[in-house]
């Protein structure tokens, strides 16, 4: 799981190669245990929000 | 239920404690006898004598050779916890054995195994091969901590912390502004957590240990092995430095930072700290500072843990805890301590 440089993002990346974008660990380890539940191509990650854009 | 996961290999003392004299240390709920043969071994056992449970390790209790005699009524064991002779009568009852447990001595460490023997030799002994190597020089101590082993993990899969609890010794405000990668292998059983800081100021622990002056290249490079060992794999070099394409990095300084997380109870836990260096290995001012220094960083997170132990002794069920990025690496510890608590299939 890699905390985004430049915002408050996590991305969690599975052993499938699956992606998935959080603002918390919590959501992120969720999805990564539930896999594959969720783990399709829909899970692209998104681009990461600078914090200083806020 | 308790929260210490069974079946594990767990750090019960430095092989410098244990000698030919009686040493008892409670692991894991579990009041345990340590003592050396005259040939070196190790031995583990219980510290209840099977008769009316008189603590072995108490005076007049005593070693004779390679045989305890309780100090009560002379109930006496060999090496292996099997009684061999008590007092009054020739016929020693064949249930009169102490329960011996698993033991290896390695990298400085007496390990001791916790659940079924049985399943002691399939399960690896984790590794610190610094801390007893002659290519580093090792600085080391134990202090007892009055808080459950989960708060000690907490606090060492989480460094942020350094910057706020021992600012002036480790912590710079660039340790908790640094993001985290953190990696879980389930395969290996390890959690991984860096902390690469390219441009940091260097806090006195190491400026004053490397002599380097101005802003640093702090690498940090945690290993846990739930439930026992963790490793911070410490790099410290000037700006801009990195290792060199072969591996070596003859510009860095390596600190190997261990801590051995063994609980004591439910509520209490002997935190083992190591730091090995691969630099002014004979400078003893070197040793003295960094075990000094060391020392005081492990009594903060004493202090504040024991302080946290007794909220959360006296709290109402359901308080709901705030975890944030700092905080990915300790909950994917928690993740597999509670997986370690959950009951295995027997050996067959």
């Amino acid at each position: 799981m890699v905390w985004l440089p430049g915002s408050d993002q996590l991305l969690g990346r599975c052993h499938c190669g699956a992606e998935h974008v959080a603002e918390e660990p919590v959501e992120v380890w969720e999805w990564l245990l539930a896999h594959p539940v969720g783990h399709g191509t829909a899970d692209h990650p998104q681009t990461p929000e600078l914090v200083g854009a806020r | 239920m308790s929260t210490i996961p069974q079946d594990q290999w767990y750090v019960a003392a430095y092989g410098r404690e244990i000698g030919r004299e009686l040493f008892s240390r409670t692991i894991c709920n579990e009041s345990i006898l340590f003592w050396r043969t005259a040939s070196g071994q190790v031995t583990a056992m219980s510290d209840r004598c099977v008769h009316r449970r008189f603590p072995l390790s108490q005076a007049p209790t005593r070693l004779v050779d390679d045989q305890v005699v309780c100090g009560y009524h002379g109930f006496t064991y060999g090496a292996d916890g099997a009684c061999v002779a008590v007092p009054g009568q020739t016929r020693v009852p064949r249930t009169a054995r102490l329960r011996s447990y698993p033991v290896v001595e390695q990298d400085s460490f007496v390990w001791v195994f916790i659940g079924d023997p049985d399943r002691a030799d399939a399960t690896p002994v984790p590794r610190a091969p610094w801390l007893d190597s002659r290519d580093w020089t090792t600085v080391s101590g134990m202090e007892p901590l009055a808080a459950r082993f989960g708060l000690l993990v907490d606090n060492l899969l989480d460094l942020s912390h350094e910057t706020y609890l021992h600012g002036g010794y480790i912590g710079t405000p660039e340790v908790a502004g640094t993001p985290i990668t953190t990696e879980v292998d389930d395969e290996a059983g390890v959690v991984r957590v860096a902390r690469h800081m390219a441009d940091a100021e260097c806090p006195p622990f190491y400026s004053r240990s490397t002599g380097l002056t101005g802003r640093i290249s702090r690498w940090q490079d945690i290993e846990y092995t739930p439930p026992c060992l963790y490793l911070l794999h410490s790099r410290i070099a000037p700006v801009g430095s990195v290792p060199d394409p072969d591996g070596t990095d003859p510009d860095a300084f390596h600190v190997e930072v261990v801590y051995a997380i063994t609980p004591e109870t439910d509520t209490s836990t002997h935190d083992f700290w190591a730091v090995a260096r691969d630099f002014a290995r004979d400078d003893e001012s070197v040793s003295d500072f960094l075990a000094e220094q060391n020392r005081t960083v492990v009594l903060q997170d004493v202090e504040a843990l024991d302080v946290l132990e007794r909220v959360i002794a006296i709290e109402p069920p359901g308080y709901q805890e705030l975890s944030i990025n700092i905080d990915t690496g300790g909950l994917a510890a928690r993740r597999m301590l509670t997986r370690l608590t959950q009951p295995v299939p027997a050996v067959s």
